[in-house]
């Protein structure tokens, strides 16, 4: 018993992300990630369905084993989509914008932290989805000459502030380079 | 030169051959569908008639295109029904490159490309026939404006690297295009082995007193000479008398025989340089060089990005000092701890389990010879742990990773676009990184990656990467 606990721990202290960028998104996300979940595992449902019914119907003589794979597999990504990911993406979604450079965060099993020098950055963008303006949140999505780094879901207002920071710190680390 | 000039006549025959080639499906298309007799007749004058066609096309191309270079622009004009007008101003060029084929040598014509900054289809500004001296002296006008301190203009002895032929032969011999040729020739063979009439072959078998399978043996092992052999021969001919001349801040390199070409490069253009070393040529010492450059994108993108085609890996020291000593090789490298081997050889071992496992799925007959690819993969994997490694010198970053061939990539940290850091729960477990950089490199991005960094290592590269570490 102690043993297996011992190595939960070694587990969770493994685990553990040290010095993440301090700010996280806003909580509304986790509705919106859910609803953008349900809505993707619908279709998939759907086409889990689909491919039950066309495996049924083109090859009736073997069992189908695989339409009900593809069926079983359609019915278990809703669960995943709409009750796992979006907390697991919550708990890791960290950024930081310091004067000189944008720090992101972000992950559901492999996690990756992505640091972009003001001075790379080419453009800023906002946008926003219906479900997204619903919610009154939009995304940030910052590209360099090379790559492109995104954070979903600020408010509105917070992106939109981020948005004339981050252009104005370019425009500044522009002139000094 | 003030006024607006015609380009040299040739470019006539060459308009009307390239719009020949374009339309060649057409004339498959008659061939293959008209075959009775009254229609080849009627085929024959649509032939005739496109060709007259293609050629009032091209001497009218010819005709309306004109340019004119001043003191600071180069001024095109040109189209027949839809007219356009473009300046370049010399400011904006990035580099003028000079291209010369086999049809164009006669004639001591060239054509002339021009590129300036920017990702989109209009980069690319090209002259298609200009007699060589004038495309020196536009060359030479073009680049006037950068290279303001001229007196010191002519190569200084050193920094020039020009490949010898034996290199040559050797870069060909090593250039690994035999595989693609070699299974093109093997499926040629087999497609037109069914129409080889089965007594010659059972005669062959007779004579040469040899089984069908030796015969097949030896029919294989044939093909793969002669594609080793025509691939060295076209290697040699493509890239024959490769020249690097470094002047000031500008690299000109030129090759080819059948097709000339002269490639200029700023050197501020080059985001990374990347040291290949393919298994055939590190087993004999040698290596390639490759640059990752920004603006002007290009339909041969790999050829415009090569540096140098062979080269000894001894000798690299010498040569980024004389042509390239904005880069440097690295004296000593953080390898990846020795807790990643086992990682690496799973992920070598991995897609050889993927073709093995549904083969013996499938209960395909022998399907355990596939087992055997797992063989190759356990010394590749310890091969690409033991040499994938980090360095930062100064502002430069040096990453060194192998999928098949070992690469070694310098970039500078202002040529960084981005530095990214990712880790799963395993790697996490173990205290491991990828580390991955994104550079420049048109028309996308590229990316490198070193897997299972430590994660100090790691964290070092980020501190020296960030402003704040």
């Amino acid at each position: 018993m102690t043993e297996t606990r011992s190595l939960l721990d070694r587990l969770r202290i493994g685990l553990v992300i040290e010095d993440q960028p301090s700010e996280r998104i806003d909580p509304r996300a986790l509705k919106v990630w859910r609803i953008n979940g349900f809505i993707g595992s619908v279709i998939v449902l759907l086409i889990g369905i689909a491919a039950f019914f066309f495996v049924d119907t083109v090859i009736p003589d073997i069992p189908n084993w695989i339409g009900l794979l593809a069926l079983a597999l359609s019915v278990l990504y809703l669960p995943f989509a709409v009750l796992l990911v979006p907390p697991l993406k919550m708990r890791y979604w960290r950024y930081e914008i310091r004067e000189h450079e944008i720090d992101i965060q972000h992950g559901i099993i492999i996690i990756k932290r992505t640091l972009v020098p003001m001075v790379r950055v080419q453009h800023v963008d906002t946008e926003h989805g219906p479900i997204l303006r619903r919610y009154g949140l939009a995304t940030l999505r910052v590209s360099t000459a090379a790559s492109n780094v995104h954070i979903p879901a600020l408010s509105r207002e917070r992106a939109d502030e981020l948005r004339g920071e981050i252009s104005n710190l370019a425009r500044v680390s522009d002139e000094d380079v | 030169m003030s006024e607006y000039r015609r380009q040299h006549p040739l470019m006539i025959v060459q308009t009307t051959i390239r719009g020949l080639i374009q339309l060649i499906w057409l004339f498959l298309v008659l061939f293959f569908s008209l075959s009775n007799m009254e229609q080849d007749f009627y085929s024959l004058y649509l032939v005739a008639g496109i060709f007259v066609l293609s050629l009032g096309w091209a001497v009218l191309s010819w005709l309306f295109f004109t340019y004119r270079l001043d003191n600071d622009s180069l001024h095109i004009r040109s189209g027949v029904i839809f007219k356009q007008e473009r300046s370049i101003r010399k400011q904006r060029v990035q580099s003028v490159n000079v291209f010369t084929n086999i049809l164009q040598q006669p004639f001591r014509v060239s054509r002339l490309q021009v590129k300036t900054a920017g990702s989109g289809t209009e980069v690319e500004f090209n002259l298609y026939s200009v007699k060589w001296e004038e495309a020196e002296l536009i060359k030479e006008a073009l680049r006037g404006v950068y290279d303001t301190n001229k007196e010191s203009q002519e190569p200084v002895a050193g920094r020039v690297h020009s490949v010898d032929r034996r290199e040559m032969y050797i870069a060909g011999l090593t250039s690994g295009r035999f595989l693609i040729l070699f299974s093109l020739l093997i499926a040629l063979y087999f497609q037109f082995a069914q129409f080889i009439p089965e007594e010659y072959l059972e005669e062959a078998v007779h004579q040469l007193e040899a089984t069908p399978l030796h015969l097949l043996i030896s029919m294989i092992t044939a093909i793969l000479v002669v594609s080793w052999l025509l691939s060295t021969v076209y290697f040699v001919i493509q890239y024959y008398n490769f020249n690097i001349i470094r002047e000031q801040d500008t690299l000109h390199l030129s090759w080819g025989i059948i097709e000339e070409k002269k490639v200029t490069v700023k050197v501020e253009r080059i985001q990374a340089l990347s040291i290949r070393e393919s298994p055939l040529r590190q087993m004999l010492g040698r290596c390639s060089l490759h640059m990752e450059l920004a603006g002007g994108a290009d339909k041969n993108q790999d050829q415009m990005k090569l540096l140098c085609p062979i080269l000894a890996r001894r000798d690299v020291d010498s040569f980024l000092m004389d042509i390239l000593p904005e880069y440097a090789l690295p004296e000593s490298m953080i390898s990846v701890p020795s807790r990643a081997r086992k990682r690496y050889l799973i992920r070598a071992i991995i897609p050889a389990l993927l073709i093995a496992l549904p083969l013996h799925y499938m209960q395909i007959p022998y399907f355990y010879l596939a087992y055997l690819l797992i063989i190759p993969c356990i010394p590749l994997g310890l091969l690409r742990h033991r040499e994938a490694a980090t360095a930062v010198m100064g502002s430069h970053l040096c990453l060194r990773y192998r999928y098949f061939s070992r690469l070694s990539v310098l970039v500078k940290k202002n040529h960084l676009q981005s530095l990214t850091l990712s880790a799963n729960p395993m790697q996490r477990l173990s205290s491991l990184h990828s580390l991955s950089v994104a550079v420049l490199s048109s028309p996308a991005g590229v990316r490198f990656t070193v897997k299972d960094v430590d994660k100090s290592d790691a964290a070092d590269i980020w501190a020296w990467y960030s402003r704040y570490g």
